[in-house]
């Protein structure tokens, strides 16, 4: 059977403890993802994943449903994401591989994808990383959370603490910004040619 | 709730790419965006990004954590990889700490060095000739004995055989290669060193022949200098 986030925060409350490693196994790699792509570092987002889950359990008790367990939990990573940030006083750091192995990539493609078209992927993607970290912080968190976590507006609007109107100006802002590091890198460019 | 779509209204179109906006400012921003070039174009452009963006993807991470009754009876709770906590065995079957594995590696070696300290120093040992000298000498002397039928073995062998054997056949056809590999040889060898001598005999006949080049300016030079200096005399 299978539980909802609600029902299993209750039983958790109630000092189940499976209950709430079935939450953990559900958001875990949301939540990496999510600390991933604001602060751009493996090591240190999984750190964040691991705190954000302890804070989650110590708070328990005093979570009353007045929200979604999963917007509670993002909030409680922002926070730690945004205290990762300060306390290194710097944009986040973008892990770009320094080559690829095509012994890896072939292990690592599709059935149907071309190495070309991995290797296109990989570029693709390392480019997308690091002209992500150019934004100011608001947008890119704006970004990440509409882009990859299907958040709404007003979902946003609540965990930043803006009005909705400001949310949709960073991200207009943040895509932009992202336009123009994608444009000068050939990344946008060579997209359309390969569409073509 | 915005029904009437302003050209430029960046903050509606953005709700328009993500479809998170009411319905019916969705309808008034599509029917604008299809007569507006500049707009269809700013989200022509927002789209492409967002297909960009849709390539990132965070690497793979060794996540599982879980909490145990354990950990959550305690004050302090921690949490560690499910797999990571699957795998600890007990205490005794954990690697050592480098310096514990050094500490234990000074402690044996100190203990092995009081050890010998206390027996003192060490004794010749006497050597012990357990086997009886004759019985070497025995197998010594049948030893000999096989390693010279050995050797004699395959002209024995051979003797022993008729003229059309396969062996004598095979042993007539080595011979043979081994002779026409020695007379390429030394067909090979006596060649070389008549195109060596050839060379040589060239580059004295070269010699020789720009000595007499030289002698021939020579003496062409002497009779030049001769003969002027007989014109000048005539001519005194």
């Amino acid at each position: 059977m299978t539980w909802t986030d609600e029902e299993l925060v209750a039983r958790s409350r109630g000092g189940d403890v499976e209950s709430f490693n079935q939450l953990i196994l559900r958001w875990e790699r949301p939540i990496y993802a999510l600390a991933y792509r604001v602060i751009g570092r493996e090591e240190d987002a999984r750190d964040v994943c691991q705190e954000a889950f302890l804070r989650a359990f110590r708070a328990l008790p005093g979570f009353k449903g007045q929200a979604k367990f999963s917007s509670w939990l993002y909030r409680i990573t922002l926070n730690l994401c945004r205290d990762w940030i300060r306390r290194h006083r710097r944009a986040p750091i973008s892990q770009l591989p320094d080559g690829a192995d095509p012994l890896e990539l072939a292990a690592e493609r599709g059935a149907v994808e071309s190495i070309e078209d991995l290797v296109a992927r990989r570029e693709l993607s390392a480019a997308v990383e690091e002209a992500m970290t150019v934004l100011p912080e608001e947008q890119r968190t704006t970004i990440i959370l509409k882009e990859y976590h299907g958040m709404t507006f007003q979902e946003i609007a609540d965990l930043q603490g803006c009005p909705l109107s400001t949310v949709k100006t960073r991200l207009y802002q943040g895509l932009t910004v992202l336009r123009r590091q994608l444009e000068r890198n050939g990344q946008i460019q060579r997209a359309v040619v390969k569409r073509v | 709730m915005t029904q009437n779509f302003q050209c430029g209204d960046q903050a509606a179109l953005v709700g328009y790419l993500y479809d998170d906006c009411d319905p019916l400012e969705r309808d008034a921003i599509g029917a604008h965006v299809i007569g507006c070039p500049a707009c269809a174009e700013e989200l022509a452009m927002l789209a492409a990004t967002r297909r960009q963006l849709a390539s990132w993807t965070p690497p793979e991470a060794r996540l599982g954590f879980r909490i145990t009754a354990a950990d959550a009876d305690s004050t302090v709770v921690a949490l560690r990889p499910a797999d990571d906590r699957g795998a600890r065995g007990a205490w005794w079957q954990q690697p050592l700490p480098a310096w514990a594995q050094l500490a234990a590696a000074v402690v044996i070696f100190a203990a092995g060095v009081s050890l010998g300290a206390a027996r003192g120093p060490l004794q010749a040992v006497p050597a012990v000739d357990l086997t009886p000298r004759s019985a070497v000498q025995a197998e010594l002397a049948a030893l000999k004995q096989r390693v010279r039928t050995l050797e004699s073995a395959p002209a024995t062998v051979l003797a022993s055989l008729p003229d059309d054997h396969p062996l004598i056949a095979r042993v007539r056809q080595e011979i043979r290669h081994e002779v026409d590999d020695s007379g390429r040889r030394l067909e090979m060898g006596y060649r070389r060193a008549l195109a060596y001598q050839a060379l040589q005999l060239a580059n004295d006949q070269a010699v020789r022949q720009q000595i007499s080049n030289d002698n021939v300016e020579h003496v062409r030079g002497e009779v030049d200098s001769l003969a002027q200096w007989v014109m000048a005399s005539v001519s005194r």
